[in-house]
């Protein structure tokens, strides 16, 4: 049964938006911005793709977000524009299923959590903290201020987690479980994620953070893409040609797979392709693949 | 076909097999005590449901060595063996919350004080995804991914794993859930102040929080082909399951339980099974005044006259395992035909209306709902089935 994108939703290095994302795919690359690491040695300014998640005050009124920490606000604004590249608004979602996938999950707020007690003690543990360090918190969030009352469900399973909310996806819809589904992959570029990447690769390779989000339904009628398959697991050949990644648009590392998701369905339209296959192996946790046409 | 469960594990405070859970919960006596392997310095000493007396190589993290555990025993259940895993489709869903995190707190302390540590503690935990450390582990070679759904991940866990079977995307499925006990979390739902300093109460007019566990179960899932070109049997099958999200509040459920109902009456819809056919309801049952209240009143309300209890009265809150330690649970009381009692429970609710189980009770029927809510507003529900 084919399953079909409708939004396409991303704020990373390159800006916010789908149109972002092209007008950067095209001109081949962006400026990163940096992140300042603590380190045993001071501060080290990592170059760093980030995100700007200002854009969100267009679509969530700033009240609302008093208790939304930085992970969060990017899987909304994403999701926003997901729904806004879909023709729909945020609000009275129902029967919508929210995917969201990350490897890695809020680690700010879970360093902010563990910084409450070993400041004040145990007894001083960060309620607010707790809570939002939670993996499932950022798509609580998304439920609550979009009116999504689906099935909701968070995957983490390193740089396969994109590959395993498509995968959920398409398979809630076949099952008839949700109306449409809006699936996306976040991750942060924490202090603590910009340490171990500067220990891991010093500053020759770019990391990036952000997200991406897609409106998945059942109806071809105004798609962007089809989504023909995703495999997990054993992956068998295909005759499709792979499709590549731009590390210069968003940078290196785990949010760079949502963004290649979110690259390739875009280059089906702009280049013509007939199709586009993506590979993605995670060492020792398998590899998977995503069709689209 | 609905997917057959051809095997069962679980260990927890209750007992280290499955079996031995079993006669745990038949005997009603329970072991909730101040932490020992973790120590923290809150004024109360909060009891916690350990797993006594398990070790585990230092390269797993404990989460990732109970799942092993609970597999190992599950495997053996079903009658698999590495033939069979070399020949075979077998896919991996597995729940959990401290699986995922950043827990390793000397690596954070020492990066917060500014000090340059070592990565490997970081590393030890990114490469103890559980679902990955089973497949690894195990040699599977189908699709396996982690649920982190807060509480309801085992139970969306075996949800998602069963739709691997039914659309054909597996052989076989190894889905539960696992977790430690954790520092973090305990300090964390003590901050929330919804931790009962008393051993937890269920459904009690008296209760005051949960009492954090730890353990894990794995079910697991086979078709009907793979069931009959091996040999196998069905202990019970998976006939329904479904989710909704209250889309109401972080931490607290919906006040009327609308998900709640939503994820139960779809899930008896996909099984095909009506509210009086089933035999009992294996509930979340916390013990915090929020979810029984709420709990406890939508299954007064949407299947009255089903007799319901709460385990965690013998096993703690074991957050990402407890949806799969309930589900091993709730198949074991089906064929036994029994339930236990919800250890704690004592003095009904006037403002739930119903009642737990209070004792072990003989049950009959061929049909059996287990329920999770979770932080998030997450509702999950799984009706398990007699095998034919």
């Amino acid at each position: 049964m084919s399953v079909w994108i409708h939004g396409i939703g991303v704020v990373g290095g390159f800006g916010c938006g789908r149109v972002a994302l092209e007008v950067a795919l095209a001109a081949g690359a962006v400026a990163p911005r940096s992140l300042a690491v603590p380190t045993g040695q001071g501060m080290v300014e990592l170059p760093a793709y980030r995100a700007d998640t200002a854009p969100l005050d267009n679509y969530v009124p700033k009240r609302a977000l008093r208790r939304v920490d930085g992970f969060a606000r990017m899987a909304l604004l994403g999701a926003c524009l997901a729904l806004e590249d879909g023709g729909q608004t945020p609000g009275g979602l129902q029967g919508t299923g929210l995917i969201l996938a990350s490897g890695q999950g809020a680690t700010g707020s879970t360093l902010g959590l563990l910084d409450s007690f070993f400041e004040s003690g145990d007894a001083c543990a960060s309620p607010i903290h707790f809570a939002n360090s939670l993996h499932n918190a950022a798509a609580a969030h998304l439920a609550i201020l979009l009116g999504a009352d689906g099935p909701c469900v968070t995957l983490s399973q390193g740089r396969l987690s994109v590959l395993a909310a498509l995968f959920t996806a398409k398979l809630w819809l076949e099952e008839g479980r949700a109306t449409q589904v809006l699936v996306g992959c976040v991750e942060e570029l924490s202090e603590v994620m910009g340490y171990a990447w500067l220990k891991n690769h010093g500053t020759s390779l770019v990391p990036g953070e952000g997200a991406a989000f897609f409106l998945l339904t059942r109806a071809p009628e105004g798609a962007r893409a089809e989504l023909c398959q995703v495999e997990l697991g054993l992956v068998e050949e295909s005759t499709l040609p792979t499709g590549g990644s731009f590390p210069q648009v968003y940078g290196h590392g785990p949010a760079a797979i949502g963004f290649d998701v979110a690259a390739a369905s875009i280059l089906l339209g702009t280049q013509g392709h007939g199709g586009i296959r993506l590979l993605v192996e995670e060492p020792g946790e398998g590899c998977g693949s995503v069709s689209f046409r | 076909m609905k997917a057959a469960v051809s095997g069962l594990g679980c260990l927890c405070a209750a007992g280290g097999t499955l079996p031995d859970c079993m006669e745990g919960l038949r005997s009603g006596l329970r072991h909730p005590v101040p932490p020992v392997r973790i120590h923290t310095s809150h004024a109360v000493p909060y009891p916690v449901f350990e797993v006594p007396d398990f070790g585990h190589p230092p390269e797993l993290l404990r989460t990732s060595a109970l799942l092993l555990a609970a597999a190992r025993e599950a495997l053996g259940d079903a009658g698999i063996n590495e033939s069979i895993i070399s020949i075979c489709r077998i896919g991996v869903c597995v729940g959990t919350t401290v699986g995922c995190a950043l827990s390793d707190e000397p690596f954070c302390k020492a990066f917060r004080n500014g000090e340059d540590p070592d990565l490997a503690p970081l590393e030890r935990v990114f490469r103890n995804n559980p679902a990955a450390v089973l497949a690894r582990t195990f040699g599977l070679k189908g699709p396996c991914q982690v649920v982190v759904n807060a509480c309801s991940s085992g139970t969306d866990a075996i949800g998602l794993g069963a739709s691997w079977i039914e659309a054909g995307l597996c052989d076989i499925v190894l889905a539960g859930g696992t977790d430690e006990l954790s520092r973090i979390t305990l300090n964390g739902f003590i901050a929330l102040k919804i931790v009962d300093p008393e051993p937890c109460r269920p459904f009690d007019r008296d209760r005051k929080g949960l009492n954090l566990g730890e353990g894990a179960a794995v079910l697991v899932l086979e078709s009907e082909e793979s069931l009959r070109r091996r040999g196998g049997r069905a202990r019970a099958r998976v006939l329904g399951y479904s989710a909704a999200c209250d889309a109401h509040h972080q931490t607290a459920p919906h006040p009327e339980g609308a998900g709640l109902r939503r994820a139960i009456q779809d899930a008896l819809g996909r099984a095909g099974v009506a509210g009086a056919e089933l035999a009992f309801v294996n509930a979340h049952g916390t013990g915090t005044p929020d979810n029984d209240r709420v709990e406890g009143r939508v299954l007064a309300d949407l299947l009255p006259g089903v007799p319901y209890f709460s385990t965690k009265g013998h096993t703690g809150h074991t957050l990402g395992a407890a949806g799969a330690v309930e589900a091993a649970f709730t198949v074991a009381s089906l064929e036994a035909g029994w339930i236990p009692g919800s250890a704690g429970f004592a003095m009904p609710d006037p403002e739930i209306g119903s009642s737990p189980s209070e004792a072990v009770q003989a049950v009959k029927g061929r049909a059996a709902l287990s329920t999770s809510l979770a932080f998030g507003g997450n509702n999950a529900a799984l009706v398990f089935g007699a095998p034919s």
